[in-house]
């Protein structure tokens, strides 16, 4: 792409691969850096070995929620923007999401939605 | 006139006299709650006795009609009660749905967007692309299979089969996976004569395909050089088939034992299952009269036990 990289360092968080694998082809594709695993867990794990921009986490995971990697983020630090995919809107807390500050990213969504997030993720950074 | 003429008499009279109240409590005991006694008000002991009759008459309208409106308002609420659980039941499958749904959605609709800003590329570069897009819409087939199969009705084809036909047809369509995962199958049945049950074949087949396939997955999470078994044992009592199948695997953890049954649960990874297997399973076997339920399997494993009630005709 020639278009100029975003200075976005992104963490994915998402246990489905397929979405975790066309997420980081996106994120990779426009953001200085991206970086992709497959839990909650190993989600939080990923905040203590190095500082991102954005975190984009699924809600639905084994063993860490997407709630509880959001809070994890916040505990380490205000700046890092969160937005969290979910499936299932309705059954979405958003008032927890509203006092992490996240953002909500309803599933299905397309790589354009994808593209706008992230620009706007890194006008706001 | 002799005594008994004299007693004959003195009953017919009293008869007469206490045919008005007799009559009001006939009519009460019918369910005719407005019948009353026609009264002299005389004040005589008959008058002071259809006035009792009356008002017990009175009481006892009040009463039906308070269980009457109490029975109505019982009944709505029981009716309110299964709306709200059928309600609850829809909610629960809808967010399984929506949710197993809008990951292969959301896969579809990146992948197509990603091959559309590549105008020049070939087949072949899309390749790769191309097949994830098919990977999707299977996973999505599938999906809408296992809902078909869970709303469909209890509408059963019966017929009298051997009770081991089902188990039999079960093992044969998992051929392929249970020798590629170096599975053994150790089955008590052999010698036996199997008893004969009225069920239908194929969602019995269903049933036994659900629990071996469980047994399978569970089996292949184990380290290679470990033995890996199922077995099946078949035990006919006088009114049922039970059949057990255990597996030497991991089991299941205490926490999820109580939600095996549950729609959409599932432990295994996104993709590899939609958690109705064991629902859609004991709905079937529900609908045969029979249970399914879960036992740890000593020392180690899951077993699945599936009792079906042998027909009447069929014993």
């Amino acid at each position: 792409m020639s278009e100029e990289l975003l200075p976005l360092d992104v963490l994915i968080v998402e246990d489905d691969p397929l979405v975790r694998e066309l997420v980081f082809r996106v994120a990779k594709g426009r953001c200085r850096s991206a970086h992709a695993v497959e839990d909650g867990l190993l989600g939080i794990a990923a905040l203590g070995q190095m500082r991102f921009d954005l975190v984009i986490t699924d809600l639905k995971m084994p063993g860490a929620s997407g709630y509880e990697v959001a809070a994890a983020v916040r505990e380490r630090s205000q700046n890092t923007m969160i937005v969290v995919m979910s499936g299932f809107v309705e059954r979405t807390d958003e008032t927890r999401l509203t006092a992490l500050s996240a953002r909500l990213l309803k599933k299905p969504f397309g790589v354009a939605v994808l593209y706008e997030l992230l620009e706007s993720c890194a006008r706001n950074a | 006139m002799d005594p008994s003429e004299r007693d004959s008499a003195v009953d017919t009279e009293l008869a007469r006299t206490l045919a008005p109240m007799t009559n009001v409590l006939v009519a009460l005991a019918s369910g005719d709650f407005e019948a009353r006694v026609a009264r002299s008000h005389d004040g005589g002991p008959i008058d002071v006795l259809s006035f009792l009759v009356n008002a017990m008459a009175d009481e006892v309208a009040v009463l039906v009609h308070d269980l009457e409106r109490e029975r109505e308002e019982l009944k709505a609420t029981r009716d309110k009660l299964v709306l709200a659980e059928k309600l609850s039941a829809i909610g629960e499958i809808s967010e399984g749905v929506a949710h197993e749904l809008n990951q292969p959605l959301t896969v579809i609709r990146m992948l197509t967007e990603l091959l559309a800003m590549r105008p020049n590329a070939t087949i072949a570069e899309c390749a790769r692309d191309l097949s994830l897009l098919a990977d999707a819409t299977t996973r999505m087939t599938r999906i809408v299979e296992s809902v078909q199969t869970f709303a469909r009705g209890p509408a059963l084809r019966r017929e009298l089969v051997r009770a081991d036909e089902p188990l039999e047809a079960a093992l044969g369509l998992l051929e392929t996976p249970i020798k590629r995962a170096g599975i053994v199958v150790e089955r008590n049945d052999r010698d036996q004569k199997s008893p004969v049950i009225a069920v239908d074949r194929e969602r019995i087949c269903q049933v036994f395909v659900n629990v071996l396939a469980n047994a399978c997955y569970a089996l292949e999470s184990l380290p290679e050089a470990r033995s890996r078994t199922i077995r099946i044992a078949t035990v006919a009592n006088p009114a049922s088939v039970v059949f057990r199948v255990a597996d030497d695997g991991p089991g299941v953890a205490q926490e999820h034992a109580s939600k095996l049954f549950d729609p959409f649960f599932t432990t295994k990874p996104p993709g590899c299952g939609t958690g109705l297997g064991l629902s859609v399973s004991h709905g079937i076997v529900r609908d045969h009269g029979g249970e399914i339920r879960y036992e740890p399997s000593m020392p180690n494993g899951a077993c699945f036990v599936i009792e079906l009630p042998r027909s009447a005709e069929a014993r």
